[in-house]
């Protein structure tokens, strides 16, 4: 009776003291994941910071680089006299349709819009939702003879990107 | 000798030990594997953005290198590769222009997954003087991300009324530069300059010389 009942309970269940020592065991473990999970998480903060700044610099230039392609001129900034390249925090550029268009930096919103001017009679509009929030820093480099080719440098969040786009209508 | 006893206590707490560690690993390689994918996800995807405007702009040049080969006619070619990318390239006759130069809509696209991207010009190929390579001009460079089939008749109709807005406003744009003086077309421009952000109007003088000096005239 006696050994039919213990093989029984070997074979289907474990005992307090085995919980329990079990238990310590994996408190200490579980310690020491729970210790480096910790640490993965703030690892992962960082990357995921990093990743979204990347990420608003890509969108804002992706967009800007779309209208700045097919446009007819870069009115501003354009190269010095001298010859020299020329930077500054706006884009000034006939689009297209022949229409002004500017992509500008706001410094107190850390933000970049985009105004459109009609080439004629009308007036200016400022697009109601700005091109990319949280920019430190934004510059047009006009760097060619030609006026053709405009470098767009942002940083975000301490992440920093450059793009160069090269008009292909004249 | 280890008895029975404690042969069973230890597998008792080998069973627990189990059942806990896959409650812990089984998270955090979750979680480790979320953090590698994620990372890739947004790195792929501005990729892939850029992928499909480099491929779809090679499509173009491809379609500029035919003409100049002295190609004529219709031609519709789906899936040329670039590296490991396809692009789609169709040349579509249109008539025939003032100095019997051949006219065409060169249109080339590129997706990859999710991304499109589509570019649509006008392209004047010239009688070769005496053999090929072919003078072409191409211009009025139009692009856009909707995903346009460009070996489709309605696609391309598509194409042409929405790239064709914009034409008809920059009709309206030249019109306007021609008609005015030089002049008239910097005044009403410089009186736009109280209507327009704070940050544009210090440089909007230079922008409007620019503008000036570019103005069309007749």
């Amino acid at each position: 009776m006696y050994r039919h009942y213990k093989r029984k309970s070997d074979r289907f269940g474990v005992t307090l003291v085995e919980i329990i020592v079990a238990s310590a065991i994996l408190a200490f473990i579980g310690g020491i994941v729970g210790h480096w999970f910790f640490l993965q998480r703030e690892y992962q903060g960082r990357i995921f910071a990093i990743s979204d700044a990347q990420q608003t610099i890509r969108q804002a230039s992706w967009r800007m680089m779309q209208e700045l392609r097919t446009a007819r001129s870069v009115l501003f900034p354009r190269i010095n006299a001298d010859k020299s390249i020329r930077s500054d925090s706006k884009v000034v550029f006939k689009s297209f349709a022949g229409d002004v268009i500017c992509y500008y930096y706001l410094a107190s919103e850390k933000e970049i819009r985009r105004c459109k001017i009609p080439n004629g009679p009308g007036v200016p509009t400022a697009d109601s939702e700005p091109v990319a929030r949280n920019v430190d820093q934004l510059a047009f480099t006009a760097s060619d003879e030609g006026n053709r080719i405009i470098d767009i440098f942002m940083e975000v969040k301490g992440t920093f990107g450059l793009e160069s786009v090269y008009l292909i209508n004249e | 000798m280890i008895n029975n006893r404690q042969r069973n206590n230890r597998r008792g707490i080998a069973i627990v030990m189990v059942i806990g560690l896959v409650a812990i690993i089984v998270p955090v390689l979750y979680m480790l594997s979320q953090l590698g994918t994620s990372q890739t996800k947004l790195a792929f995807k501005y990729h892939e953005n850029l992928l499909t405007e480099t491929t779809a702009l090679s499509g173009s040049n491809a379609g500029i290198s035919r003409l100049r080969g002295n190609i004529r006619g219709y031609q519709s070619l789906t899936n040329q590769l670039i590296g490991d990318e396809s692009y789609s390239l169709t040349l579509r006759p249109t008539g025939k222009g003032f100095f019997e130069q051949d006219l065409y809509y060169l249109l080339a696209n590129s997706q990859i997954k999710s991304h499109h991207y589509a570019i649509m010009a006008e392209a004047e190929q010239f009688n070769p003087q005496p053999s090929p390579p072919v003078l072409v001009i191409a211009r009025d460079y139009w692009n856009t991300v909707e995903p346009y089939e460009i070996d489709q008749v309605a696609d391309v109709l598509s194409m042409q009324n929405d790239r064709g807005v914009d034409l008809l406003r920059l009709d309206e744009t030249r019109e306007y530069e021609k008609n005015a003086t030089p002049d008239q077309y910097s005044t009403e421009l410089l009186a736009k300059s109280s209507m327009l952000p704070a940050e544009i109007v210090p440089d909007w003088p230079e922008i409007v010389e620019n503008l000036k000096s570019e103005k069309l005239s007749m």
